[in-house]
């Protein structure tokens, strides 16, 4: 047995090392293709469409309204410069591009990556890979939150404005102002997460069963409640909650944008930096104990986070699923458990996969366009299923 | 030193320990036998921090528990679980190397490299680095754990410390391993590697208490038994001295007889 360990010893120095190096060159190289493939996916889903903009025209847009088209040459970027340039655009694609196009791919980098990480995160933090924002009541706690401020917030806000006799903004505009309904959005989101992890944690140990049927409960509840207020709503308000349900990346403004933007990039963000934490917490809460985490706080901290991340994106799209589920098992697939990659690489791809699912939305069925959600849950639902009948035959996820 | 301090336990309004003392000073191992029930799960959970007692408290170098900050207390002690929920595809490195997480920030990821290696070689899962660690047998699994903890404490030290040649025993360096049935799942060539492994631990200054059901196992590698039952202590001293026939079976209700091991001179217990 000794001589096993010597001879074995020889052998591992020139042995380890070089493998932890060898898997770390792999995962940087799959992180780099994976931007690059977000790069790629933004291009296209920018410049595709009914008018067409190549990455050329693009370029020079970008540049020229931050104030640097001259930076390459005077006429480079002038509006319809040099006849026939690849660098030539005209208004029409400005205009496109800057009011439409542009904002609407952001919203969907953000929104991806936001629910990308939060779904990785909660699997982490559940220690099972069946936790999505949608499927344990996130998404519709924070529908439901939502709609209840479209359909009740206007009533409430008319009788807390008699009662307490304060003037209401000039009617025409949202009077609850526009941050009630993220601010809504991610306080529901919050509350029936907590919900949910409350009724599935027992003495420290999360029981997966009784979370995915807490979850059903979550939703069917969220889902009555969303029912009622279809019931109550008038023609407006129906069409406003029938775009919380389904799910859509259109009709958004750099304003809107600049009210989420930081919500969700800050607990993006703030998630990735509990990649450590998580790949502890994998191992159990206790354990992750006794390797020096404070657990208690690290949960919170990520069912918040998760929460805000997830609830501001419900708060400007609507309910998108399957993007949290999906996304962080195909990283899993090639990169392996580890969060320091598998954080970052959720994002890169899940903001990817739904600028695609964003283009073929709004591509499919033109003029008209499709709810992104149907799409997402079409390609979801499935896949959700092959996971399902994977583990019951492998034992393993 | 490890000190519990006349702790009572309940457990879902059942007195688990009652009134319960014991030390653990660094460089012995000591084992905790017991029957089903006796508490020894229970004494192990408030050893490691995981369980508040209700009345007492545990004190590792004359401080409670609670008291210490919880990176520096995971670098001072680590413990290895019965089983594990690990059901996610890491790789047994990657596992392995979960260990240094109480020392991000203090250390290199080549020093992580060398030590995680070191503790595998001690392991005998070497071999198994690369591989994924869902796809291991169950005993492959516990070695693995066995590993990850023996990296968390330095248990393979890079550099021998000048503290070791010290004539005393150096207060600040006290690290202790807490190995809950550490050979549940493993043939037997496997079990003496784990308790041998205890052995060297302790021949480091690492104070180590396993919680065991084979009485020889324990016999052959403890410096000292602790027998459990209903919650207290019925008998503690050196193998020879807790391994009678007639304390084994008051505590196991099991007759037995006990005969000396033909080559190491220890007690050997033989159901009767």
């Amino acid at each position: 047995m000794t001589q096993d360990k010597g001879t074995m010893a020889s052998f591992a120095a020139d042995d380890v090392l070089p493998m932890a190096l060898q898997r770390q060159q792999r995962r940087l190289l799959i992180l780099l293709f994976l931007a690059g493939l977000l790069v790629v996916g933004f291009l296209v889903s920018v410049g595709w469409g009914a008018v067409g903009i190549s990455p050329a025209q693009i370029a020079a847009i970008l540049l020229q309204s931050l104030g640097l088209g001259n930076l390459f040459g005077g006429d480079m970027a002038a509006e319809g410069s040099i006849e026939g340039s690849i660098w030539a655009f005209g208004r029409r694609e400005e205009t496109v591009l800057l009011a439409i196009r542009l904002p609407r791919a952001v919203l969907a980098v953000l929104v991806g990556a936001a629910l990308a990480v939060s779904g990785a995160a909660l699997q982490g933090l559940f220690r099972n890979p069946l936790a999505d924002p949608g499927l344990i009541g996130v998404s519709t706690g924070a529908a439901l939150a939502a709609a209840a401020t479209i359909v009740l917030g206007n009533s409430l806000a008319v009788a807390l404005s008699t009662r307490f006799g304060f003037e209401l903004p000039a009617s025409g505009g949202p009077s609850l102002g526009f941050l009630a309904l993220p601010v809504a959005a991610f306080c529901g989101g919050l509350v029936s997460t907590f919900l949910v992890y409350r009724i599935a944690t027992r003495a420290g140990q999360t029981d997966v069963a009784t979370l995915l049927l807490a979850g059903v409960a979550m939703n069917a509840i969220s889902a009555a409640g969303v029912g009622l207020l279809i019931f109550l709503s008038d023609d407006q308000q129906l069409r406003d909650l029938n775009f919380w349900m389904l799910g859509s990346l259109g009709g958004v403004t750099w304003t809107k944008i600049g009210t989420v933007a930081p919500f969700i990039l800050g607990a993006s963000i703030a998630l990735v930096l509990f990649s450590r934490h998580l790949n502890a917490l994998l191992l159990g809460e206790r354990e992750a104990q006794h390797l020096g985490f404070r657990i208690e706080w690290t949960k919170r901290a990520i069912v918040l986070l998760v929460a805000l991340a997830t609830g501001a994106s419900v708060a400007v799209t609507g309910v998108i699923g399957f993007i949290g589920l999906v996304v962080p098992h195909l990283v899993r697939l090639s990169l392996g458990a580890d969060h320091k990659t598998l954080l970052p690489a959720s994002m890169l791809l899940g903001a990817s996969l739904l600028l695609v699912a964003d283009l073929a939305a709004r591509s499919i069925v033109l003029p008209a366009e499709l709810p992104i959600g149907i799409l997402t849950s079409c390609v979801g639902g499935p896949f959700f299923l092959w996971l399902l009948m994977r583990a019951r035959t492998r034992g393993v996820w | 030193m490890l000190e519990v301090k006349n702790i009572e336990v309940d457990l879902g309004g059942v007195t688990v320990l009652h009134d319960l003392s014991l030390r653990v000073c660094s460089g012995e191992v000591v084992s905790v036998v017991g029957p089903n029930g006796a508490g020894k799960s229970t004494l192990f959970a408030a050893m490691s921090g995981a369980l508040k007692p209700r009345r007492g408290v545990v004190e590792l170098d004359r401080q409670a528990l609670s008291a210490w900050p919880s990176r520096t207390l995971a670098r001072k002690r680590a413990v290895l679980p019965q089983h594990s929920e690990l059901t996610f595809p890491f790789r047994v490195l990657e596992v392995v190397l979960l260990g240094r997480s109480p020392y991000a920030g203090f250390s290199s990821h080549e020093i992580d490299l060398a030590i995680a290696r070191l503790a595998l070689l001690e392991t005998e899962t070497l071999h198994l680095a690369d591989r994924v660690y869902t796809t291991l047998s169950g005993g492959e699994r516990q070695r693995v754990h066995l590993a990850r903890v023996l990296t968390q404490i330095e248990f393979c030290d890079l550099e021998p410390r000048t503290s070791r040649c010290d004539p005393g025993p150096s207060e600040s360096d006290e690290r202790f391993l807490l190995l809950d049935e550490p050979t549940s799942s493993l043939d037997p060539a496997h079990q003496h590697m784990t308790l041998q492994t205890a052995v060297r631990a302790a021949e480091r200054r690492i104070g180590v208490v396993t919680v065991l059901h084979d009485l020889n196992l324990a016999a052959m590698y403890a410096d000292r038994i602790v027998m459990l039952k209903q919650g207290r202590i019925i008998a503690q001293g050196t193998p020879a001295e807790v391994l009678t026939e007639a304390l084994i079976e008051k505590v196991f209700e099991l007759p037995v007889s006990v005969v000396l091991h033909p080559k190491r001179g220890c007690p050997y217990v033989i159901a009767a």
